[in-house]
């Protein structure tokens, strides 16, 4: 039987209080270098990777919730079943890249399919982040 | 620069680039009419070729063109400089990567916030058109801005092979000026006041002695350039030739000068106002030249009404006063200032804007004033610096001067800033 022990939570409020990761004392950088880096281990081409945010449930057969955190490179050649963000009718959406009877779709939810002549990909999206 | 090799000198572009920026979020944006207005709904201060189509201008005043925009539905933006800031420093970011990969000599020029020179010498020139095209592709790719890219031997005729690039259907986006016949062609068909460098003065000077086109002043004889005109023409004559003067800067040269002027949001008649926008003008110089450790010699002010507003009474005026001692503490460029403007200030008429200008800069400290007698230097320059970190740490305008005010009633108007954000949201 596997045991966790608690730690008092008013000892941890007491002695962790939440700071600004950007303060001075108790933020990140008062770690230096062994400061967590989330950017060199999720990045790789910062000049082309932007960060977005999710809105609406969708997506969430496909791993995309509502809230999530999303990176999107777009130096990265969109493949075959990937998550991509692409516009449709004027706004930019995440959907699957397909591929089906030799053309490209846009899978955009579980009714929801683009097969038009040009498809167009803004990003591939490369990592989601989600608060738990 | 190898010594040895020819210059080569590739100038990207951004087209459009302010409205570049706003369509790279806003797919709707694609092919349809756009402006951003300046940073205070003033002017045009960028439009699509779609906009240009319809017959509007880059500076012409918001509301002479409204019922064209409205009319045709144009989409309008306020500028929005964090946007175009952020996406700048990606552009730039893909050019010094592109260049150390490719380019032998892997240097890059910032230029501008929509332009740079890459050092393209050593390059095979038979596969300078191909990197050319790959360059434009990567930055769309990687960015979602599209370029221009113009290739020369010297910095002037790539400014003109990257002007046709932009506008010909030929060379979709990319002009190769190495080895090609076709200069002398683009030179004559290229007005005299678009050659870098020759200004609107000196294009109505050259035209009335018979020079029309960027040819003309190419096939001038330097000497008469420059006993007529100046050194500076006279290189840009060289240059036209293919004959290099001007080479890659890597570091900005330290500013001249400094201003710090905006246009009101309404316009503003009370002395009390345009103290508070004066005092503010000249913290925010003070900061910007302190940050570079420069101190200065001479504090201008300057004020204007609204020359749009043909009906009402005009006035404007610029005061200049030369201190005794060049200096970067606050306190005394307010006192100048303020007495700059007591000098020019009219009753009875409504400001539309007013500005500060800190030049004769040079570098040092306040160091200098102990030998006039303000012996208390070192304290004046602790409180500047503490100032000057809790602002940069706490956001513009955390700490500041009573005389700058608190209601700021003149500050700026930006009605159209399109709701962008670091994390821009997408439906899934």
């Amino acid at each position: 039987m596997s045991v966790i022990r608690f730690v008092d939570s008013v000892f941890l409020e007491r002695h962790l209080a939440p700071v600004d990761s950007q303060s001075a004392v108790g933020g990140l950088e008062e770690l230096g270098p062994s400061a967590i880096g989330l950017n060199a281990l999720l990045i790789r081409h910062p000049a082309a990777t932007f960060l977005m945010q999710a809105e609406g449930r969708d997506m969430v057969p496909w791993g995309v919730q509502d809230g999530d955190f999303l990176l999107v490179d777009r130096s990265v050649t969109p493949t075959e079943g990937r998550l991509v963000i692409a516009p449709s009718w004027g706004e930019l959406r995440v959907a699957s890249l397909g591929f089906d009877s030799g053309r490209w779709t846009l899978i955009c939810s579980q009714t929801e399919v683009l097969r038009e002549e040009e498809l167009s990909v803004w990003g591939v999206i490369t990592a989601i982040l989600r608060r738990i | 620069m190898n010594l040895s090799q020819k210059p080569v000198f590739a100038l990207v572009d951004c087209n459009s680039f302010f409205v570049s920026c706003e369509r790279v979020f806003n797919p709707a944006l694609a092919g349809r009419p756009v402006v951003v207005l300046s940073n205070n709904d003033g002017c045009v201060v960028a439009l699509s070729k779609e906009a240009k189509a319809l017959g509007i201008t880059m500076g012409v005043p918001y509301f002479q063109v409204r019922a064209l925009i409205e009319y045709h539905q144009v989409a309008v933006y306020s500028s929005h400089f964090r946007l175009y800031g952020e996406l700048s420093a990606r552009v730039m970011m893909t050019l010094r990567i592109f260049a150390q990969k490719h380019f032998p000599a892997s240097e890059i020029e910032v230029y501008s916030i929509d332009e740079a020179f890459l050092d393209g010498s050593g390059v095979n020139p038979n596969q300078l058109d191909g990197l050319g095209r790959q360059l434009k592709q990567t930055v769309f790719q990687w960015t979602g801005i599209p370029v221009s890219v113009g290739i020369a031997p010297t910095k002037t005729l790539a400014k003109v092979a990257t002007t046709i690039a932009k506008k010909s259907d030929k060379a979709q986006g990319v002009l190769s000026f190495v080895a090609s016949p076709y200069v002398d062609l683009a030179l004559s068909r290229l007005p005299i006041e678009d050659v870098w460098g020759v200004g609107r003065k000196l294009s109505v000077q050259l035209k009335a002695r018979g020079f029309k086109t960027a040819l003309d002043l190419k096939e001038a004889d330097l000497k008469w350039i420059l006993r007529h005109f100046s050194v500076v023409l006279a290189r840009t004559v060289k240059e036209l030739r293919g004959d290099s003067c001007l080479s890659l800067q890597q570091h900005t040269p330290p500013q001249k000068s400094i201003l710090c002027s905006r246009s009101f949001g309404q316009e503003v008649a009370t002395l009390d106002a345009l103290q508070e926008a004066v005092s503010t003008y000249t913290a925010r110089a003070a900061e910007r030249m302190r940050e570079q450790g420069l101190i200065t010699k001479c504090v201008t002010v300057f004020l204007r009404t609204n020359r749009f507003r043909a009906n009402e009474p005009q006035y404007r005026n610029v005061w200049e006063t030369n201190l005794p001692i060049s200096t970067d503490y606050t306190p005394y460029l307010m006192t100048v200032a303020q007495g700059a403007l007591a000098q020019i200030f009219e009753g009875g008429y409504r400001y539309h804007k007013v500005g500060v200008m800190l030049s004769g800069l040079s570098e040092g400290s306040c160091r200098q004033q102990q030998l006039f007698g303000l012996n208390d230097w070192e304290k004046k320059s602790r409180v500047m610096q503490v100032m000057d970190h809790v602002n940069q740490s706490w956001g513009q305008g955390t700490l500041r001067y009573a005389c700058e005010g608190f209601k700021k009633t003149w500050l700026l108007k930006s009605a159209k800033r399109s709701d962008w954000q670091p994390i821009y949201t997408v439906r899934a």
